[in-house]
């Protein structure tokens, strides 16, 4: 039996003209990112040798890699966090509480109605990518790879949503909590890799501790990033340029490790910390369902 | 059935139940009567395991409602004060999505919602978006859900708030067929009136507090003291107002337009003692009438007492 939450999100919002306006909307703003990236690589191209460079689709598949996880990292949180919080404003959670249905039902059925709608974007735009599988340099593997690496962090934003929703009364307040925490959670490494790099700068700093940061410069960038999705859509794009580049930023104070850590990439990296980061956060979802006032 | 024991529920310093206790028995239409901001809902809520108690407790069938939720939530149905429908399902739909909650077999949806449907007078809006439904369906709509599990025990939180009359009486009658079927309701207002014509006991809350419990008549027998005498007289009435005003179980005299009434807290033999007294004092009593202190009046009176 289908979790009757799920069935009744999908059959309200597949039968919701706003639906097939936002599949249309995103689609087309998908097919000008392609086209510009294409065209724009094409140009600078013909200017200097003729002909077509199919390495250029490598680019392009960056730019809809890149796209589609900012519109995970966007869209989601609008869908997860009023998901409870929009019962609530409706008045009928009251209803789905004083029935026997467990919390754990109404945490499954709101995420992955929300989660079916992102992916069903992305799924429709899996045509866009099947043209740069026409010319090379990418596989379907790194293709499979790229959508478990979306599935993760789909799973970890989703669980935020889930989390401000059930601690917020209203949808507004709940869904600005999940871009502060989406936000901190991606900036804050950044701020503090800023703040190290200047006090290191200084000459009087202590050596040894500068020392302690060089030898394990990998292990702490592999720590600290881990909840940046950027970081980890890195390493699965590490073999074009563009991947290239991001992987260096971010691994760059070192790249050699002799702990067991040389061996986690910043995907898998992601894919650890999202899990754990997820199931904490529903786990105080689950906890706050059930909390009586 | 029901057993409300000792309850207690503060939300930060104010208290708006306090230590409440009462029983009903199985099949009964309880009716729990307040002004609002009595502590009516807290009760209803805490009982559907939607608050839980600062002190106390409420049993279902002896089953601890703070205890074992999930076990007594299977033989309650709560309707809330509020509509609380998905408007962008239809009725239909909106009744399977509580057969799926529920756990309904899907089976045996079809009929059951047609049946529930039936009872409530909805059948034909069966097709219709719940937002295009009147407020009064909507409230019908609120009790078919309620009754999709087929619980033993029905919470209705003022479900007659906001509907006009013909809705009123088809509520009524409504609830009366759940009782032939042997449920056991405890419905609120804050109307006392329209709780009486429906209900086998009803309890009286004010300010977290059980002020009276049982049925009408008892109620009226407990305040008879409240009882108002109208008379009409013949000859002055200035001088039937003025003996009455002599007499000591008359606390209030009013002169309306040809009649007298007066508020009389004695018996049957005093009023038969009064008429006497009346007639010797040479006033020509032509009508003398028990006017039963009506229920607004007892509600009016007890709250009032309470505050």
């Amino acid at each position: 039996m289908i979790n009757p939450i799920l069935e009744r999100e999908l059959k309200t919002r597949m039968r919701s003209w706003k639906t097939a306006m936002l599949l249309f909307g995103y689609l087309t703003i998908l097919g000008l990112v392609v086209a510009f990236a294409f065209f724009a690589e094409s140009n600078s191209y013909r200017y200097g040798v003729s002909g077509f460079d199919p390495t250029i689709v490598t680019g392009i598949y960056v730019a809809i890699s890149m796209f589609q996880l900012g519109l995970l990292l966007f869209i989601l949180p609008i869908f997860t966090a009023t998901s409870i919080s929009g019962e609530k404003e409706r008045q009928t959670f009251d209803l789905l509480m004083c029935t026997d249905i467990s919390p754990w039902a109404i945490i499954f059925g709101k995420m992955s109605a929300a989660l079916s709608f992102v992916f069903l974007l992305v799924f429709a735009a899996i045509p866009f990518t099947g043209v740069i599988l026409l010319f090379g340099g990418v596989t379907i593997i790194d293709l499979i790879k790229i959508m478990l690496f979306y599935m993760a962090t789909a799973f970890m934003v989703s669980s935020i949503g889930m989390f401000c929703t059930t601690h917020f009364k209203k949808n507004i307040s709940s869904i600005v909590m999940s871009y502060v925490i989406l936000g901190a959670i991606f900036f804050i490494p950044l701020v503090v890799m800023a703040v190290v790099a200047i006090i290191m700068s200084g000459q009087s700093f202590n050596q040894p501790f500068v020392d302690f940061l060089e030898k394990y410069a990998h292990e702490i960038m592999t720590i600290m990033f881990a909840s940046n999705p950027f970081f980890g859509i890195s390493s699965l794009l590490s073999n074009n340029s563009f991947g290239s580049g991001i992987s260096y930023l971010f691994s760059g104070m070192g790249t050699t490790s002799s702990t067991f850590m040389r061996y986690i990439t910043p995907w898998m990296a992601c894919t650890i910390f999202y899990a754990l980061f997820s199931s904490l956060l529903l786990f105080l979802t689950k906890r706050k369902l059930v909390k009586l006032k | 059935m029901i057993k409300v024991d000792g309850l207690v529920k503060d939300y930060g310093k104010f208290r708006a139940v306090n230590k409440l206790s009462f029983e009903v028995g199985k099949g009964e239409i309880f009716g729990f009567v307040g002004s609002n901001g009595a502590g009516k809902s807290t009760t209803m809520k805490i009982a559907a395991g939607l608050l839980k108690p600062t002190g106390g407790t409420i049993y279902i069938n002896g089953i601890d409602v703070t205890k074992e939720p999930s076990k007594t939530k299977r033989c309650i149905g709560y309707m809330p004060d509020f509509f609380g429908v998905y408007d962008d399902l239809k009725t239909v739909e909106y009744m399977n999505f509580y057969c799926g909650i529920h756990k309904i077999p899907t089976a045996d949806r079809a009929a059951l919602i047609d049946n529930l449907l039936e009872l409530v007078n909805l059948t034909d809006r069966k097709g219709f978006y719940v937002d295009d439904l009147s407020r009064g369906m909507k409230q019908k709509l609120c009790l078919a859900r309620a009754l999709i599990h087929d619980p033993e025990v029905l919470i209705l939180d003022e479900p007659a708030s906001g509907l006009d009359p013909r809705a009123r009486v088809e509520f009524r009658n409504i609830i009366r067929t759940l009782q032939r079927m042997g449920k056991t309701v405890i419905i609120s207002s804050h109307i006392l009136l329209e709780l009486s014509e429906i209900c086998t006991t009803i309890g009286i809350i004010e300010k977290g507090v059980l002020v009276t419990k049982g049925t009408v008549s008892e109620i009226q027998k407990q305040l008879s003291h409240l009882s108002k005498l109208k008379m009409r007289s013949v000859g002055d009435m200035k001088n039937l107002i003025f003996r009455l005003r002599e007499e000591p179980l008359v606390t209030e005299v009013i002169e309306g337009h040809g009649y007298v009434e007066c508020s009389f807290s004695g018996n049957d033999e005093d009023k038969s003692t009064l008429l006497q007294s009346l007639i010797q004092n040479n006033i020509p009593i032509y009508h003398f009438e028990e006017t039963a202190g009506n229920l607004e009046s007892i509600f009016m009176h007890l709250t009032e007492e309470d505050a």
